[in-house]
């Protein structure tokens, strides 16, 4: 029995329902990738490129990024399943190549989420607060600062926002994708606020202030960062080199291909979510570095990035200045809706982690790879297993983070995601003459050529050229910085340990009678 | 002694799909081949002829125009998506859809000539199966009773609808394509107390119930394989306050009054195509492959069974 009309409502049978509509997609899938990170990167990275103008780099690093958002866009049309580039990759090569790699992405979304807690605190909130008792003399709100720094605070809000996301996600997926449209139009409006009022009003009540209220000077600190030579203008080989640091603030972008499964109207809401996601994160964050340079002068941010990261006794503040602080000294009621914002957006950024995640344990757990526990589904369409798994497991890392140098030497998780999107390039060149049946079967404008040429294979030349350029890029000393083999090998382990558990799960199905590959043969029509 | 059954249902008039399903028993090495019912397709494509040997269509809304050397290519992908095509001209069709009956002819001789297609397939693709017993197909409550004389008249397949089948001396099998009474009505809904009075007959012609098989098209209701979306009555699906689809069990009170009563080695189960899983009802395995026929995508179980117990299953998709 067939419920319902084509094009009223369509569902699959993984038993996960159709029901993240584009708009949620989209949201689900900027906020994982991340505008509000801009404002971090606009520091870090001046202090890793000085000269870097990454406004410029940035929309490098989005132009870099299409070809691989419309290699996801593609696949998840032509595979829109669960687990996306796991399937693809499963699919396509070998279940262990899928698995392993996949599983790569699992652990690099489910490390992060004690980081961003800790962003949000120690970045803004604690800041924020010191430099509200600089400007009133009031000792309570240091104390209040001092409270966002406590180990204990940052690990109970990890635990019980996590816990709110697990019991959000073992509800309808529509649920979250509606707390995650909600927290995006707060961060868009906050972000929005943020980059206007750079453009629109004169930086010298900020001058004042900051002068007055930091116990440093403006026009002092920009004549010693030139004195020490700290670049005052852009320079253009440090905006190249910059390109593979922007060209990560768009991981999260391709979100939506690990829950294809349940896209509703998968051609609009993919293209939606992942192609013109990736467009307008770039206009978003273009616009915060440009605005930002132009609001507090390029040459102070270079000077200030550079003292507060190196310890120079010339910074005075117990603090990195990102900008949304820095607003704090211009107008305290704009600051505190900035940083609301960027707070809403670490936890809007937590909760696209472990949802795809969650995603990737169901598709797994579907295939044999792990036991059938994990791919049990709720009358509401909830994979309510694979949610509770990885929201213990989520509870777990965030309190390693917190409490142990655990995760200190994990400093390649960016490439964990980014060989994925290597391999699915390589994939998408053979993909048309290799896996015809299912190529035939896509939609038209997937299956269009040039010079005889598919598209698809043409977007995998340039997507792989992409990764693997951002990939070498994060081994090359001058692009990466010092390259440090503890945390290659401490980063790539969850390789072994994929690689352990697809072995152990292989024997044991094979012992049980059907073998686990049976879940990935290809049946051609007789 | 171990034996291997590849299970799928509700292909619905699917050309590849079908295939694939043929292909599989060989590729997975399966010892039989059971089909859950719904074999056949609900909707006949009009191709239009019209001048210069062109034909126009309507199909996935999409408005095709073909010379006639892309006619079988057409026809093919109408078939791969579990619909007929059906070439005619204005007139004709005109006058078909004036007059229901003779439509309603049309498609069932549709119907009729794709399943007798598919049995002449096995024929000629499976040809050592003659007189094994080793292929069993079930009509279900979409078929119409047409196709019956089909299966029950061919050498290679066995229909076990309303009987008890034995499949290797050790292992019994019943057969019920009906469904509960569903919103459209169709060929084989029939009541609640029908089902039970059919499936009590059956079982009480089987020897060891603990190394039977229940083969029923209608999953046993409330068991997380029968959930569908909720209608109103112009059959769209209902939507909770919370912007999602209320989803509510559609299936059969009596299968699962069976079943637990019965207590079979293994249910299989099929008609809620969206409800791919499989379940334990005390010490029943029910299984629902579930079906994505439009895609071309057979959706099948493997299930291994040894004596009174299953000892291993998998989803296979493709």
């Amino acid at each position: 029995m067939e419920q319902g009309n084509q094009g009223i409502y369509v569902r699959r049978s993984s038993g996960l329902m159709r029901e993240i509509s584009g708009s949620h997609a989209l949201a689900i899938n900027i906020m994982g990738a991340g505008f509000f990170y801009a404002i971090l990167n606009v520091m870090w990275g001046a202090a890793l490129f000085p000269g870097a103008n990454l406004a410029i780099s940035a929309l490098i690093g989005m132009i870099l990024n299409l070809p691989i958002s419309f290699l996801y866009f593609y696949f998840t049309v032509i595979m829109p399943r669960s687990g996306g580039d796991y399937i693809w990759m499963s699919r396509s090569l070998h279940p262990a190549v899928g698995f392993i790699l996949n599983l790569g992405i699992v652990f690099s979304n489910v490390i992060i989420i004690g980081a961003d807690v800790v962003w949000a605190f120690k970045y803004a909130l604690g800041p924020a607060f010191y430099i509200l008792g600089l400007i009133t003399g009031n000792s309570v709100y240091f104390s209040v600062s001092q409270v966002f720094n406590s180990s204990i605070v940052i690990a109970l809000t990890i635990v019980i926002w996590v816990i709110i996301l697990g019991f959000i996600f073992t509800r309808r997926p529509k649920l979250l994708g509606r707390v995650i449209l909600s927290l995006f139009i707060f961060a868009l409006i906050t972000i929005i606020i943020y980059i206007i009022s750079n453009l629109v009003l004169a930086n010298t009540t900020f001058i004042n202030n900051f002068n007055k209220y930091s116990g440093m000077n403006y026009n002092n600190l920009i004549s010693l960062g030139s004195s020490r030579g700290y670049p005052m203008v852009t320079l253009a080989s440090a905006t190249l080199f910059s390109t593979v640091y922007t060209f990560l603030e768009y991981e999260g972008i391709t979100f939506s291909a690990y829950y294809g499964g349940e896209l509703k109207n998968v051609q609009k809401s993919a293209f939606l979510s992942i192609v013109i996601s990736t467009i307008l994160l770039g206009v978003i964050i273009v616009a915060i570095y440009a605005s930002t340079y132009y609001a507090f002068g390029f040459g102070f941010i270079q000077t200030i990035a550079m003292i507060s990261q190196t310890g120079d006794p010339a910074w005075k503040l117990p603090f990195i200045p990102f900008t949304t602080v820095l607003w704090m000294f211009w107008n305290p009621v704009i600051g505190f809706i900035v940083i609301l914002g960027f707070v809403i957006a670490m936890f809007a950024a937590m909760s696209s982690y472990l949802f795809v995640s969650t995603r990737s344990i169901f598709a797994y757990s579907f295939d044999r790879i792990l036991p059938s526990w994990f791919a049990k589904v709720s009358k509401t369409g909830s994979p309510y297993t694979s949610s509770i798994f990885i929201t213990i497991l989520a509870v777990i890392t965030g309190l390693l983070y917190i409490y142990t140098p655990a995760f200190e030497y994990l400093l390649y998780t960016a490439d964990l995601m980014l060989i994925p999107f290597a391999v699915v390039g390589a994939i998408a060149i053979f993909f048309p003459f290799k896996k015809k049946e299912i190529f035939e079967n896509a939609p038209d404008f997937i299956k269009k050529k040039v010079w005889k040429i598919p598209v698809l294979s043409i977007i995998g030349v340039l997507a792989l050229g992409s990764s693997l350029f951002a990939i070498v890029s994060s081994f090359v000393p001058t692009f990466g910085g010092v390259i440090d083999p503890i945390s290659i090998v401490y980063t790539f382990s969850i390789y072994i340990v994929g690689l352990v558990i697809y072995i152990i799960a292989h024997y044991y199905r094979k012992a049980k009678g059907l073998p686990l590959e049976y879940s990935f043969k290809e049946v051609p029509p007789l | 002694m171990k034996i291997r059954i590849l299970f799928a249902s509700d292909i619905h008039a699917s050309e590849i799909t079908f295939r694939k399903f043929l292909n599989a028993y060989r590729i997975y090495k399966a010892d039989y081949l059971v089909y859950g019912g719904d074999l056949t397709g609900k909707a006949v494509v009009p191709i239009f002829r019209v001048e210069n040997h062109r034909y126009k269509a309507t199909f996935l809304n999409q408005n095709i125009e073909i010379d006639e050397t892309n006619l079988g290519n057409l026809l093919s992908k109408i078939a791969n998506a579990g619909y007929y095509g059906f070439v005619t001209d204005k007139s004709e069709w005109d006058n078909l859809i004036n007059n229901p009956e003779k439509l309603q002819k049309v498609l069932i001789d549709l119907m009729v000539d794709r399943v007798q297609n598919w049995l002449n397939l096995i024929e000629e693709k499976l040809p050592e199966m003659k007189g094994k017993g080793r292929i069993f197909i079930i009509p279900g409550n979409d078929d119409t009773y047409e196709i019956d004389k089909l299966l029950n008249n061919s050498e290679f397949v066995i229909n076990p609808d309303g009987k008890v089948v034995n499949l290797d001396g050790e292992h019994e099998m019943l057969g019920i394509s009906n469904a509960n009474i569903t919103p459209w009505k169709c060929y084989r809904d029939i009541e609640e107390k029908e089902i039970e009075k059919k499936i009590d007959n059956l079982a009480s012609k089987i020897t060891s119930l603990n190394k039977s098989i229940f083969l029923i098209h209608v999953p046993p209701f409330n068991s997380n394989i029968d959930m569908a979306p909720k209608l109103d009555e112009h059959f769209r699906p209902e939507v909770s306050p919370m912007g999602g689809i209320v989803t509510v069990p559609v299936g059969s009170i009596s299968v699962r009054t069976a079943i637990e009563k019965y207590q079979p080695m293994l249910g299989l189960h099929g008609h809620i195509h969206e409800s791919r899983g499989a379940i334990k009802i005390g010490k029943t395995l029910c299984i629902n492959p579930g079906s994505e026929y439009g895609e071309g995508i057979l959706r099948a179980a493997i299930i291994d069974i040894k004596e009174d117990k299953v000892k291993d299953y998998v989803f296979i998709s493709s």
